[in-house]
């Protein structure tokens, strides 16, 4: 069979694509659910924000005036082109050391390969911001043509001008290997629990996600204080923190849970490592964001409520991430079930919620235990 | 005189403060089956890694076929195959279309026949069309083989291939590098088994602490061919016992 693509990155990336459509349609009740729960889920997103693109795309809006709107679609540009400049910056890290960085590929070849992957993932970005874009204005009784048309125009720019952009420069074949963390493990921290203790320092990064949150200003109605800038900024970065948490302690469980497979050790007592940890950072990152809420103008019982519903929603993540334990790659398809039947729940009988969940929470964990 | 398909001279390499390379000269003729032995630790892997452009050392220079690898890496990659890291392989591509994208990497209109029939030699074949990520150790490392060797380069850069490898495998390995010496090609391989050196190898050079310690031409090595099995292991533990004493 003749090799149609030349460029060996894109043959990769081409036949790694053809792969996965093959897996989702050998999975195809699998594949169905997951796509149809993701609707689902899209669906109470724009259920939840319709009240407010009148407001947002509101022409008379201090924002929709020519000078606003134009410094909110160049930074919206200036983000997302930041964005695909750091996924293709990204990609030439991973090709300076991959299985075909000894290969005879010219470097020209290979910048073009990241050019494209990083413009088709400014290209999918920017088609949700259009769509949504057409969405709200569609919802909206008075929208502003001018800042939609910014917005699209800003969405627009990452993928068709991401080729333009010099890339940053990379030293290829840097005899500098990358130096290990230091680990600061608390003194006579011993055992298992030294697994949880290596997880600590790594959880006080600060989630790169978190710098975005500062767009969230928009949100605010102008008559709001500047207070609850830095609250919302803070909120958004608590929560980004919150979910990351959980994405860490996954990828180390799964990664402790390889090498110590072969060890006579239940799988509870190797869950109980990371309890401590989990338990301190999630508790503080979800008393910061319930702290927020209430500074944001909550009433301090609506605040604590939703504090709870973060919490309880972490440690049914982390539940659901040991129940899938053995078969990882259904981590997403337990959550979203989950997800899926506490929502209903919500909308048809909610005094049922607090059983559901539990019920929820016992599945998955006897589930873990096998 | 003709080119030597390799010829590295005075590498250095640093890894911050600590030296891993101290001045390694390697000299490879057409024909030449050459392996780097070492203990753990030696800068085995580093030195094929600068050998093939993977590490920039800091000193030395490194010619593939007389072509400069630090000034025309491209040209000088061109005369030479690398078996990748087995754990680097992409997951998600079967055996077919890894060894596809290794044959477009060396501008090849398909993939070669010799490729598959290596393949099937190396008993691999049944895993063509099987993800990378279902593969055992030893089926990586068939693979990682295959990529390498793809193309017929000139010079061959193996790093520990050996490893995982079923007797079956490991054989018709030794049997296809030696095959290719004797039409004109020439290997670096580093290994720790050391039985096989007497009988695979033409020439050995045993690295310790970044620098070679000792070299071993075709004679020496044909004289060790006819001793008990075991010596040649027993008198590379003699030497670096000697220079361990020496501190």
């Amino acid at each position: 069979m003749p090799i149609v693509n030349a460029n060996p990155d894109l043959l990769q990336s081409q036949f790694e694509w053809r792969n996965r459509i093959a897996g989702w349609r050998m999975r195809i009740d699998e594949s169905a659910f997951l796509m149809l729960a993701a609707l689902g889920f899209v669906g109470v997103g724009l259920w939840l924000v319709d009240p407010h693109w009148s407001r947002l795309l509101y022409a008379g809006a201090p924002w929709s005036q020519p000078l606003p709107a134009v410094l909110i679609g160049l930074g919206l540009a200036a983000a997302l082109l930041w964005r695909a400049q750091t996924r293709r910056a990204g990609l030439a890290r991973v090709q300076g050391d991959d299985w075909l960085a000894a290969q005879p590929i010219a470097p020209a070849a290979r910048r073009r390969a990241r050019t494209v992957r990083a413009a088709w993932t400014a290209a999918s970005s920017a088609l949700v911001l259009l769509c949504l874009l057409v969405w709200a204005s569609a919802r909206s009784s008075e929208p502003a043509p001018l800042l939609i048309g910014l917005l699209a125009s800003a969405a627009l720019s990452a993928p068709l001008l991401i080729g333009w952009l010099p890339e940053r420069r990379q030293v290829v074949g840097s005899p500098r290997r990358s130096l290990a963390v230091a680990v600061a493990i608390p003194v006579g921290t011993s055992g298992l629990a030294l697994l949880g203790a290596a997880l600590e320092p790594a959880l006080a990064r600060l989630p790169r996600g978190a710098s975005w949150t500062a767009g969230t200003f928009i949100l605010l109605p102008p008559s709001t204080p500047a207070i609850a800038i830095p609250a919302l900024m803070l909120l958004f970065t608590a929560t980004s923190m919150a979910i990351d948490l959980v994405a860490h302690w996954r990828a180390r469980f799964l990664a402790d849970q390889a090498w110590l497979a072969a060890q006579p050790l239940a799988p509870a007592r190797l869950f109980a490592a990371y309890r401590r940890p989990l338990l301190r950072r999630g508790s503080l990152l979800v008393l910061v964001a319930g702290a927020c809420l209430h500074l944001l103008g909550a009433p301090a019982l609506f605040a604590a409520t939703l504090a709870l519903a973060l919490w309880l929603a972490l440690a049914d993540g982390v539940l659901c991430g040991f129940a899938t334990r053995s078969t990882p790659n259904r981590y997403p398809l337990q959550c979203m079930l989950h997800g899926m039947l506490l929502l209903a729940t919500i909308q048809v009988l909610p005094p049922a919620l607090p059983l559901v969940y539990v019920a929820c929470a016992w599945q998955a964990w006897r589930r873990g235990l096998r | 005189m003709s080119v030597p398909l390799l010829d590295a001279r005075a590498l250095q390499l640093r890894f911050g403060e600590h030296a891993v390379l101290r001045g390694v000269d390697l000299r490879i003729e057409s024909g030449q089956l050459l392996g780097l032995i070492g203990p753990n630790g030696s800068g085995k892997t580093s030195l094929i890694r600068s050998i093939v452009g993977l590490l920039a050392p800091v000193a030395g220079t490194i010619l593939v076929a007389g072509i400069d690898l630090l000034a025309e890496p491209l040209r000088a990659r061109r005369e030479f195959g690398f078996a990748p890291d087995p754990a680097r392989l992409p997951p998600a591509l079967t055996g077919r279309q890894l060894l596809t994208v290794a044959a477009a990497a060396r501008n090849l209109p398909t993939l070669p026949d010799t490729t598959l029939a290596l393949c099937e030699r190396l008993g691999a074949a049944p895993w063509l069309d099987r993800r990378v990520e279902a593969y055992s150790l030893g089926t990586r490392q068939k693979y990682a083989i295959l990529a390498g060797l793809t193309g017929d380069p000139p010079l061959l850069v193996l790093d520990e291939v050996m490893n995982g490898l079923d007797p079956i495998s490991s054989h018709e390995l030794k049997l296809e590098l030696t095959e290719r010496c004797a039409r004109g090609a020439g290997v670096l391989l580093a290994t720790h088994g050391l039985e096989i050196a007497p009988t695979l190898l033409t020439h050995a050079a045993l690295l310790h602490e970044g620098r070679i310690l000792h070299r071993w031409g075709s004679d020496e090595l044909g004289a060790w061919r006819h001793a008990d099995p075991g010596a040649f292991e027993r008198a590379v533990v003699a030497a670096l016992r000697a220079e361990l004493a020496r501190g």
